[in-house]
Formats: structure tokens, C-alpha cells, sequence
């Protein structure tokens, strides 16, 4: 990570707002953990190794078309903070993406 | 439309498309919850679609399947190593803030369609399709105090085909638009209901002057669900950025919305900073791989394609080109068309029948072809008894009117309201006689010469008995009753 603007930017993502007296602390984690992994990275030979695609070597997971029992409705929100009508009831979102 | 109308400016439009077709399978794309339109809010949903920390998502084979098949009827190469990543954005519709999509490794590449506009064909790239997930639903709250979200739609199995910028005005646009909907019908990979949304267009278009071969600067109108609504999007967009042109202007590179109550394309709220999806490839789905044997086994599922089903009607029933185009450009329709052109002699009858009457039928109605209330069984037996002169044209006009609100059987129907052809020469005779007599006037202008007043009494003859005279009987015997009159 190269200036707080790149951590910035990140936080904005994430949907992060953080002091600044956090956002130092987390600037230099990150900085010392991704120069930790560079480091470890470049001394590694990778000359003959394959481009990896996905972690896992299990392919071909699949499920057939059958209908499963849904949540109960009332199980499925009893966890949300507020419901209308049956729905989630979020802040108001005024455009659409 | 008023202004600047660009088929006669130095400027031309580039368009390329991306299309999201809601798969015709049972379940989600990750979980057994049903993908049925229109139930209650949050009734079709479980911990994988809406979320919940822990959920192990397992992917619909089928929907795989659905997505090679529309990659195969779409000319499209299919890969043997393809793999899901995650596209990460924060939304309320999207519970697990990233969707599940394919970012380098789509099913399908590099495919093609081939239209048709004003009697020259044009081939318009395919470079992709790949799977996806579908997000919630937001609905807005009365209140005007929240905003509401129904995850029903959430983790509903899509595609997203991705066309080349191949496209040039809002004719193709239709075209292809017509031809991929019909190619979706035909493989059952799509039902294609676009007012339930499931077909959506977004369209990326620019404008350069004619003969540039670098492009503008693009703008994309998002989520366009009827035709109609495309084409005119289009031509909308491409006015206004040739005018933002000519004005000396620079069209701003921008997602815009269209409106379509009041015709216009309106920029969206600007998201800060760039878009960063941060795609990496989900560690919760394995990696897909196609073996021949799979690949084929989707290959020999595949159905007769519009096209080859064209060349075939045109073969087998005679029909004319431009009658097989437009019966095989719905799949229903041709289904239709076969089960009741395999259940009478007169193929073209029942062609004109779905042609003229059912279609402006459907047209007044607003249904589906699905939903013709005349079963090709009925139809097919209208135009037996039409053909075979037990009733005449006139008539079965009648008739199908009735069969449109009772499904009933035509010859019930005929047999009921009396219906059936007078061939009985006697009974037609007397009714001549009687509207002569009822016409001295008319008759004395054909005795001096006014031969087209036949017509006139002829008609009269048809009115009396209802239109059910046998017209071939009705002419000979005016001729001769006439003839009797003018030798007395």
C-alpha cells in the first residue's frame, strides 16, 4: 500500500469509516503484511509452475433441479432490524444501480 | 420525432448490447428455493439466497446445461474449464455484497447471430455468455421512510450475453433482439416473458461520423424491458449524442436510465470513484468442466433452430417464405401451427387462420400464443368443414368467433345455430324467386343491359338465407331464373 489514498479508497469499498487514529494503525498493518508477502513472493522460483485457475481441485459440483422447502417467512426476518409488508425494511434508497 | 434525425447526418450509431435471460428452470441458481413469478415477498427463500454466514452454495447443473445449449444455438464456442467469480458491490438487493458471476472463464465465447433488415443479412457477434445470479427486488415503501427488499428474485439462475458493437441502428437492434427471444423460445432455455422481466437489455451505444473506425464515447442505458422500449431508447440516444456532437460538445461517458413515459434517457447519480468489483473466483464454487460425452448429451438435446425450421415448413407445407418467417419466428406459434396443420389437408388455411384472425385476436387480447383459447384441434376441423363446403368462408369467420370464447367444436357450433351450407337447390330457388319479385327494378336494369346489378340481388339472396346459400348454386340458378323471367 503506497499512500492513504489507496487505503482510502479501499475503506470506501468496504463501506468502512474508520478514525484516524484507526485508519494509521490499519495503514501500516497492511503496508508491513502485504511488504511481508512481496518479500516472501519474489524469492520464490515460479518458473515452472502452472497459473493456478480456483483453490480448490474438486470440479463439477453440482445439485439436480429439485425444489427444496423454503424458510418460513417469519424465521427468514426475524433476524432483520425492521420489516414492512414482509419485507427488509433498508434506509431508502433513492436511485437504482 | 422532432430535431436532428440521424439516418441523414454525416454521424452513425455503434451499438452493442447485453442481454440477462432469467433461465426456465425450477430452482435457484445455488439452492432448491422455487423461481416462480409473483409470489408473496421473502416466501421463496433459505440461508443460500439471502445469505446467511455459513450457507454452502451448490450450483443447478440444469442451468449450466441451459447456458451451453443458448451458447450452441447461438453459434458459440463452449469452454471445457470454466470457473464462477465473485463481482463484489454493496446493494441492499444483494445479500451476500458480491453476486455470483463469471468474469474470465465464461461457458460460452465467441458466437454470432445473423439478421435480417431491409432484405440484407448481417452476422452480429457473440462474445460471451456466461452465468449469474440474479439480485433482489427493491421495492419502495409508501412511507417514503424505507426502502423495501423482497430476496425472492435473489439467486434466480441468469445469463448475460454480451454482444459485439456490431449493431447500427434501432432496426437491428429489433432484429436481433426478435431473433435471439425467438432462439431462447425455441431451445426452452428462456420463457422470454419481458413483462416479468425475464429478458432485460442494457445498451452500450456511441456516435462517430460515418466511416471512423475508432469509436466515440459510449454511454449505457440500463434494464430495458419491452422492445419497444429498446428501439426507442435507441433512437433517443443516438440523436442526442449526435446533437451533443454537433453542437461541439463531448458526449459524457455515463450510465443513463430510460424514462419510458416521457421518451427521454436521463443520467444516473454518479457513483464515486471508478467501479471496482474486486472479482476474484468464488471459493464456494467448484470449477466447471465440460467432457465430450457432456457436451454432446447437451448437443443432441438441442431442437429444430428457427432457421432450419423455416426452410422445412416452406418444404413440407408449401408455405411461402414470408408465411414460414413469421410462423416459425415464435416457437409456439409454429407448434400451433403443426398440430393442427397435421390434422387437415389445406397447410395454408391454417397459416392464414394464425396470420389474420388469431393474430389480431392476440393483438387485441394482449395473451401469449400459449394462451390461444382455440385448440389446434378445433381449428384444424374449421378448416376441414370450411374446405370440404359444408360451411363457407363467411361462416367460419362466424364460427371461430364463438370457438375464440367456448373452445367449442366447430361442427357442434354449426349443427346448434343451423349453420351448415343450403345446397338444396329447391330451397334456394324459391328464395330467388322471391327476392326477384321483391326487385322489379333491379331486374328491369339487367334486362336493359346493367349487368352488375346481379351482384346486387345476389347479395340479397346471401342476406335472406343468412350467408349460408351455397354461392356456386346461387349464381346458376339467378342466371336461369333471370333468363326464365326475361323469356316470358
Amino acid at each position: 500500500m503506497k499512500n492513504h489514498e489507496e487505503l482510502k479508497q479501499l475503506t470506501n469499498m468496504a463501506a468502512l469509516s474508520l478514525s484516524d487514529i484507526e485508519a494509521e494503525k490499519l495503514f501500516n498493518d497492511i503496508r508491513n503484511i502485504s511488504q511481508y508477502l512481496a518479500e516472501k513472493l519474489s524469492g520464490l522460483d515460479t518458473r515452472n509452475t502452472e497459473p493456478m485457475v480456483h483453490v480448490s481441485d474438486i470440479t463439477n459440483v453440482f445439485r439436480d433441479d429439485n425444489e427444496s422447502d423454503p424458510l418460513k417467512r417469519e424465521e427468514l426476518l426475524s433476524n432483520a432490524p425492521e420489516t414492512v409488508n414482509g419485507c427488509f425494511a433498508v434506509p431508502k434508497i433513492i436511485e437504482e444501480i | 420525432m422532432k430535431g436532428l434525425n440521424i439516418r441523414q447526418t454525416e454521424y452513425e450509431a455503434v451499438i452493442g448490447l447485453e442481454v440477462h435471460a432469467g433461465l426456465a428452470v425450477n430452482t435457484k441458481m445455488y439452492c432448491g428455493c422455487k423461481t416462480e413469478f409473483g409470489a408473496e415477498p421473502n416466501t421463496q427463500c433459505c440461508p443460500v439466497c439471502t445469505g446467511m454466514p455459513g450457507a454452502l452454495p451448490v450450483l443447478n447443473r440444469k442451468a449450466v446445461e441451459y447456458a451451453i445449449k443458448a451458447g450452441l444455438a447461438t453459434n458459440c464456442s463452449i469452454i471445457r474449464y470454466s470457473r464462477q467469480d465473485r463481482k463484489h458491490y454493496f446493494y441492499p438487493d444483494l445479500p451476500k455484497g458480491y453476486q455470483a458471476s463469471q468474469h474470465n472463464l465464461p461457458l460460452c465465447t465467441g458466437g454470432f447471430l445473423e439478421i435480417e433488415v431491409n432484405m440484407s443479412a448481417k452476422k452480429v457477434g457473440i462474445r460471451g455468455i456466461h452465468i449469474e445470479e440474479d439480485a433482489g427486488k427493491l421495492i419502495h415503501d409508501e412511507s417514503g421512510k424505507y426502502s423495501l427488499v423482497d430476496y425472492n428474485r435473489s439467486g434466480v439462475p441468469l445469463i448475460e450475453i454480451v454482444t459485439a458493437p456490431d449493431l447500427g441502428s434501432s432496426e437491428e437492434v429489433r432484429a436481433f433482439i426478435l431473433k435471439l427471444k425467438t432462439i431462447l423460445e425455441y431451445t426452452g432455455v428462456c420463457d422470454c416473458k419481458m413483462q416479468e422481466g425475464s429478458l432485460r437489455v442494457d445498451i452500450n451505444l456511441s456516435v462517430r461520423r460515418r466511416g471512423e473506425s475508432t469509436f466515440g464515447n459510449r454511454t449505457e442505458i440500463k434494464n430495458l424491458n419491452s422492445v419497444r422500449a429498446i428501439v426507442r431508447a435507441v433512437e433517443y440516444e443516438a440523436k442526442r449524442q449526435a446533437e451533443e456532437l454537433e453542437k461541439g460538445r463531448s458526449v459524457r461517458q455515463e450510465t443513463r436510465r430510460w424514462d419510458d413515459a416521457r421518451g427521454v434517457s436521463y443520467p444516473m447519480r454518479e457513483k464515486k470513484g471508478a467501479d471496482d468489483y474486486r472479482f476474484f473466483p468464488d471459493p464456494d464454487l467448484c470449477p466447471i468442466v465440460i467432457d465430450d460425452a457432456w457436451l454432446n448429451e447437451i448437443k443432441s438435446s438441442l431442437p429444430e433452430l428457427p432457421d432450419e425450421k423455416k426452410k422445412r415448413f416452406v418444404l413440407e407445407y408449401k408455405l411461402p417464405a414470408y408465411d414460414a418467417d413469421f410462423i416459425t419466428g415464435s416457437k409456439q406459434l409454429s407448434d400451433y401451427f403443426e398440430e393442427a396443420a397435421k390434422r387437415c389437408r389445406n397447410h395454408r388455411a391454417v397459416c392464414n387462420w394464425l396470420m389474420g384472425d388469431i393474430s389480431k385476436k392476440l393483438n387485441e387480447s394482449n395473451i401469449e400464443v400459449s394462451d390461444i383459447p382455440v385448440s389446434p384441434e378445433n381449428l384444424a376441423k374449421l378448416v376441414e368443414l370450411t374446405d370440404s363446403g359444408i360451411i363457407s368462408w363467411k361462416i367460419a369467420k362466424q364460427v371461430f368467433v364463438v370457438m375464440w370464447d367456448t373452445n367449442r367444436d366447430p361442427a357442434e357450433i354449426i349443427e346448434e345455430k343451423g349453420l351448415r351450407v343450403i345446397n338444396d337447390t329447391e330451397e334456394i330457388r324459391k328464395v330467388i324467386i322471391q327476392v326477384l319479385e321483391e326487385n322489379p327494378k333491379a331486374v328491369e336494369d339487367i334486362r336493359n343491359g346493367k349487368e352488375k346489378t346481379i351482384g346486387f340481388l345476389i347479395g340479397q339472396v346471401m342476406r335472406k338465407t343468412g350467408g349460408k346459400a351455397s354461392p356456386g348454386i346461387v349464381n346458376r340458378l339467378i342466371f336461369e331464373e333471370l333468363e326464365r323471367l326475361f323469356h316470358e
